[in-house]
């Protein structure tokens, strides 16, 4: 038997190792590095000289768009060994693999005897030595910036999985003069910081302009008259009016995803509760009835949920209900104040400003309260406003005081990952960013 | 003196003392059968390199290896198993504890030991908030010193979150040799940041290696699902470029084991660095 | 002497003075006589028009009641004057919950004023959040300067 035994155990060895010899051998990769992917961007090729100017114009903001998403880095052009001139070649990938370049764009302009521009662009895989993808836009000459910002997107689209933010505005309030008498005006801009204007003359105090989802109006809180009431703009027109007629002051306001209600607080004798008010119908509703602080309603992007700032609790924390005001619950437990939660575009998320130990805090949370990550602090950093990719957030940054002086105030962008915090550029100071969704 | 006696009762008795070798025969025979279903040719190569008896992983560790630095001296539970061999071994090799083990233990109890490690990354990843350097996701509040990390391009630091890959029984690359070729695309891998559902976004390249270390071919194994999930698709297609990537020719495998390697399948997980 | 540069100076000073008191913008603690660095109901000097509350805080503090029962007196004695009870923050909270808590802070004032005696009808209170700070600076002096409310002449009744 011992034998038998032996036999049979040998057997079984053997047949275990043929049966394994013959798998494929798998090894895992399961670390790496994150930084922006290297992409070459060829000039737009035109053939006039009018076409090169404007294909010079769209180089400039595609490679700036794409840069300052901070997924992206456009190698400098200096560094190109191969200059392409016909679009519809085939690139030569070795030259373009040494500088390593990811991924390659290459378009052309052709302005057509209507007035019209056509622009056509290839996204070509360096690597795999393959065309990923290819657009045609035709459009007026006029709408050039647009444009640039469309082609922006579909490369991000291509690369990244995510929607494109590039074709979209930031509402703000421009900051100037002296800390006690502050002039406050509402302002608009392009993401990029093109096309800037105010929309009021500073006479009245403004704060937090909001989009509605249509892009055509804001809702903000203005003291006209001295006297702070919800207001709506209409950014073509520049007409405002008010939102309701509610017996005290309203602010923090807010549009729902579908544009039809604005949302906000009404404070009256020391206590501040949230209503909806129906733009069609002109029905308000209280949401909230706690005798105390509730303020800065956000509504998730399918309007079924709101997430709102309550002292409920004894502090500033952050909760969620349903939108007829019912089913309240806490989700924010961490150390510290919570305030202004701004539910992502995506739904996955709550933005909010956390303010502990002497510091305040943008950070995200799930909105079941879970994952809560800080992504960006300062000497005040508050007011998340998300890019509608649910990708990046923008907020009010100031900084420390230098010498007695006291700092600047300026608004920032920031990836959801935590990295690539830059400033927005704006004219004067700035605060209360808000940005524009997109339109379908 | 029957019939039965003369005829039948030997018979018996002899077949009963042969049993024995009937059982031997028939046996040999099962084995013959098996050997040719599963395939020849495979025996002739591999029998300069048959293995003992006992199913135990040779480990060869060689000056390339980067072996996790998973510090398991903390656990005592797979210390368990260990004899004062090991634990010479220990003192040999400082941060490898978990390679003497294999040696000592049987095939059941190494499973259970690479069962425990699984676990016990597993946990280190939970409590451990993401090292910034790791994970993609930062939060600032535990790094203070993020500011001046972000600058570093650190690729060889302190990778504490890794996992440990069993290799397969039987397959005759060494671990430091799997690991020099992680190590070796792990350095060509950008990953994609920030992706919704990240924890399975997991890519299988298949690639064919010449003798060199170069790849001629190398393909997404999961056609369909690139068509169907956009983040899977950026996901596949950095995992993809990894493999492409000019800067990662002559990957670091041994030349006298080429069969064993000119068929890879390289798995791309980002679970790990991207958890949340 | 009337020569040339004494009239422009008398005119130039006569303008400056009329347009700093009407700035265009909407003014706040209007009304009120400053004296020695300090705020004041009256024009001797004897009521003060601001009172503090600490950090995060709508409560009244004992110093406070004590400078608002020298308003009630002085309300008592005005009885035709309308007031305006600001609330403000320092700039250590969030835009909107900051409004908030200005209102809640003017709030208090009225509530304790009205409790003494004083009819409703001539109380109003606004809030200015932190956007109106009184003393610049981002350090605790200034900041517990500007978590204040201020009882001033109502100028639109």
């Amino acid at each position: 038997m011992k034998y038998i035994k032996k036999i049979f155990f040998s057997f079984l060895i053997f047949f275990f190792y043929i049966v394994n010899v013959n798998a494929e051998l798998k090894i895992d990769i399961t670390s790496g590095y994150t930084e922006p992917t290297p992409i070459g961007i060829n000039d737009f090729i035109g053939f006039t000289e009018e076409e090169k100017n404007v294909a010079k114009q769209i180089t400039k903001l595609v490679i700036a768009d794409l840069n300052n998403s901070g997924l992206f880095t456009v190698i400098d052009p200096k560094a190109y060994i191969q200059r392409i001139s016909n679009p519809n070649v085939i690139p030569k990938f070795a030259d373009w693999k040494v500088i390593n370049a990811q991924a390659l764009i290459v378009g052309s302009t052709k302005l057509e005897t209507n007035g019209n521009i056509r622009i056509e662009f290839r996204l070509w895989d360096v690597f795999a030595e393959q065309q990923m993808a290819g657009w045609a836009f035709n459009t007026a000459r006029s709408n050039w910036r647009q444009i640039s910002h469309r082609i922006a997107d579909k490369v991000y689209e291509r690369l990244t999985g995510e929607i494109g933010y590039f074709d979209t505005r930031i509402a703000y309030i421009a900051e100037s003069g002296p800390v006690k008498k502050r002039i406050k005006r509402l302002a608009i801009m392009d993401q990029d910081g093109a096309n800037h204007r105010f929309l009021t003359n500073g006479t009245n105090l403004v704060l937090t302009p909001r989009f509605s989802p249509s892009q055509q109006e804001l809702t903000y809180l203005s003291y006209i008259g001295r006297i702070p009431r919800v207001y709506l703009l209409d950014i073509e027109t520049g007409k405002q009016e008010i939102v309701g007629d509610f017996p005290g002051m309203t602010f923090a306001p807010r549009f729902s995803p579908f544009g039809d209600q604005v949302i906000m607080s009404l404070a009256s004798e020391g206590n501040s509760d949230i209503y909806s008010y129906n733009l069609k119908t002109n029905i308000r509703k209280q949401l909230t009835t706690y005798r105390g602080i509730d303020t800065s309603p956000s509504y998730s992007p399918n309007g079924k949920k709101i997430a709102f700032n309550s002292d409920r609790g004894g502090s500033p924390q952050i909760y969620v209900m349903n939108n007829n005001g019912k089913k309240i619950k806490r989700i924010s437990f961490g150390k510290g104040h919570y305030s202004t939660p701004v539910w992502s575009p995506r739904g996955d998320y709550v933005a909010f400003t956390k303010f502990f130990s002497k510091t305040f805090y943008i950070g995200v949370m799930t909105p079941e309260g879970k994952g809560e990550r800080v992504i960006a602090k300062g000497f005040l950093v508050e007011g998340p406003t998300w890019t509608p990719n649910g990708r990046m957030i923008a907020y009010t940054k100031k900084d420390y005081p230098v010498k007695n002086k006291e700092g600047k105030t300026r608004i920032y962008l920031i990836d959801l990952t935590g990295f690539h915090e830059k400033e927005i550029i704006t004219p004067l100071e700035a605060s209360d960013p808000s940005w524009s969704p997109l339109l379908d | 003196m029957t019939i039965n006696n003369l005829i039948f009762l030997p018979l018996k008795r002899e077949v009963l003392e042969k049993k024995n070798y009937l059982l031997q025969s028939l046996g040999l025979h099962l084995f013959i059968i098996m050997l040719i279903y599963y395939g020849l040719p495979n025996l002739f190569r591999y029998r300069s390199e048959f293995l003992p008896p006992l199913p135990v992983e040779i480990i060869n560790i060689s000056d390339k290896t980067t072996a996790p630095k998973i510090n398991f001296k903390k656990t005592p539970n797979t210390s368990k198993n260990k004899t004062n061999y090991a634990n010479q071994e220990n003192i040999k090799y400082n941060n490898q504890t978990n390679v003497p083990e294999a040696t000592e233990t049987t095939q059941e109890t190494k499973e259970v030991v690479e069962i425990k490690k699984k676990k016990i990354v597993k946990l280190k990843e939970l409590k451990k908030k993401p090292n910034q350097l790791q994970s993609v996701l930062k939060s600032i509040e535990q790094v203070t010193k993020d500011f001046s990390d972000k600058k570093k391009k650190d690729k060889e630091e302190n990778k504490t979150d890794e996992k440990v890959t069993p290799t397969k029984l039987g397959i005759n690359l060494s671990i430091s040799e799997v690991d020099a070729v992680r190590r070796h695309f792990e350095k060509c891998w950008n990953i994609p940041s920030g992706a919704r559902e990240v924890g399975n976004l997991a890519t299988e390249i298949k690639v064919r290696f010449n003798k060199e270390g170069n790849v001629l071919d190398a393909r997404i194994a999961d056609v369909g699902r690139m068509k169907r999930d956009r983040y899977f698709r950026t996901a596949a297609e950095s995992a993809l470029r990894a493999v492409l990537n000019p800067r990662c020719k002559n990957a670091p495998l041994p030349k006298d084991k080429f069969d064993k390697w000119k068929n890879l399948t390289l798995n791309f997980d980002p679970k790990s660095i991207i958890g949340y | 002497m009337l020569n040339f540069k004494s009239i422009t100076i008398l005119l130039v000073s006569v303008f400056l003075y009329s347009c700093a008191s009407k700035s265009g913008m909407e003014d706040v603690s209007t009304g009120l006589y400053e004296k020695g660095g300090m705020s004041y109901l009256d024009k001797d000097g004897t009521v003060p028009a601001k009172i503090y509350f600490d950090y995060d805080s709508y409560l009244l503090t004992s110093m406070a009641e004590g400078t608002l029962d020298l308003q009630v007196t002085w309300m008592d004695q005005n009885p035709a004057k309308f007031i305006l009870i600001e609330g403000h923050c320092d700039e250590r909270g969030t835009r909107e919950y900051n409004l908030a808590l200005g209102e809640r802070r003017a709030n208090s004032v009225r509530e304790y004023l009205t409790s003494m005696g004083i009819d409703e009808s001539r109380l109003n209170t606004v809030s200015y959040g932190k956007e109106r700070p009184d003393q610049e600076g981002s350090f605790e002096d200034s900041w517990s300067l500007n978590r204040r409310s201020v009882t001033t002449l109502d100028v639109d009744r």
